[in-house]
């Protein structure tokens, strides 16, 4: 109990010694830094609006640009498979075809069908699967893709 | 709503305990007052209201901003400390005493400074940041009853201290010094 009390007595005398007062420089020093925050804070704030739509919109056309490019240089091209078109197309870009191979899983009669001229025609639905191959010689990469597709035939002939 | 520099009041307010807790940390008065610069700062920039909640978040930031301070410098300080160039306001008082105070802030500043510096910073932090055992614990990441028993060493040490200090500074013994002060060394019953 006693020294219970010293304590508090101590305690009251360190408690009565007050620090030192922080130097006028010190203060100096922060009201200069929350100044500078302060200003850059209110540049910051005069146009939030214009900056952030303007951003919005660049961004959303950047993106929409980035997927069409990555849609158009996936999507298997119908002329890939020899003629000028293709060799034309290949040239300007670096992602050259390689190889295509379709082949053809099964091909379930159709029935048989009146054609405009009145005519028996068979019908044939050819369910087909097409890999498709692209190198990009830069890389020395290459995709596969492969392209499952249904087509009603018509066969002009049988024999 | 406060006005916009309104900080000043609770920076003159704070900026005291601040630098004296930084002092126990750092080696100057001006890496002190560098450091109290940098955690008022940030803690402002967080707190712009100045809630009295917060104030051990800035005790905290000065805390951590001290420590890595005192690591990042630890070379510049070893090289600093084996010249003779002393740095202005290295040896500034810690204490604005009244005149009456004057003799016993010295020995105060001296005994604080004989103290191990955990206990150091506990008795600071509680003394003059009064802050709660809790909150010291929680900014330091110790226990609570780590805290309550470094400051139960610290006043037992300090006891022992001021009245050696004491009698060193009047040129007595320590036993009739021991009866100038407003207290007696304590036992060891007070130990945790």
């Amino acid at each position: 109990m006693n020294n219970n009390l010293n304590d508090s007595k101590l305690e009251s005398l360190l408690r009565g010694l007050a620090p030192a007062v922080a130097s006028p420089a010190l203060t100096q020093r922060v009201d200069d830094e929350l100044k500078l925050d302060m200003s850059w804070l209110s540049t910051s704030r005069r146009k939030p609006h214009r900056s952030t739509n303007w951003l919005m919109s660049a961004g959303w056309a950047a993106m929409g640009a980035a997927a069409a490019i990555a849609v158009m240089s996936h999507l298997p091209n119908q002329d890939t498979h020899g003629g000028a078109g293709t060799l034309a197309s290949s040239s300007s870009t670096t992602v050259l075809p390689a190889s295509t191979i379709r082949e053809w899983d099964d091909t379930p009669g159709n029935g048989i069908h009146r054609g405009r001229s009145s005519l028996a025609e068979k019908r044939t639905l050819v369910i087909s699967r097409e890999l498709q191959t692209w190198v990009d010689p830069r890389y020395s990469t290459a995709m596969t893709v492969e392209v499952p597709s249904q087509h009603n035939l018509l066969p002009v002939s049988y024999k | 709503m406060e006005a916009p520099f309104d900080w000043k009041r609770t920076f003159e307010q704070l900026a005291p305990q601040l630098v004296l807790y930084a002092r126990q940390l750092v080696d100057s008065k001006a890496d002190a007052e560098d450091v109290v610069q940098q955690a008022f700062v940030r803690w402002w920039r967080r707190f712009p209201e100045g809630d009295s909640n917060h104030i051990p978040l800035l005790y905290a930031a000065v805390r951590t901003i001290a420590l890595d301070q005192r690591r990042s410098d630890h070379r510049r300080v070893n090289r600093e400390a084996k010249s003779d160039i002393v740095v202005a306001g290295e040896n500034a008082p810690a204490f604005d005493p009244q005149p009456e105070q004057k003799e016993t802030a010295a020995i105060v500043e001296k005994a604080l400074q004989a103290l191990p510096e955990d206990q150091r910073e506990v008795i600071t932090l509680k003394l003059w940041g009064d802050l709660t055992f809790n909150e010291i614990a929680a900014m330091t990441g110790s226990s609570i009853n780590t805290i309550a028993g470094r400051y139960r060493y610290a006043l037992q040490a300090l006891h022992k201290k001021l009245a050696h200090l004491r009698a060193d500074l009047l040129g007595e013994s320590a036993s009739p010094a021991i009866n100038i002060l407003p207290f007696s060394p304590p036992t060891t019953e007070a130990l945790p």
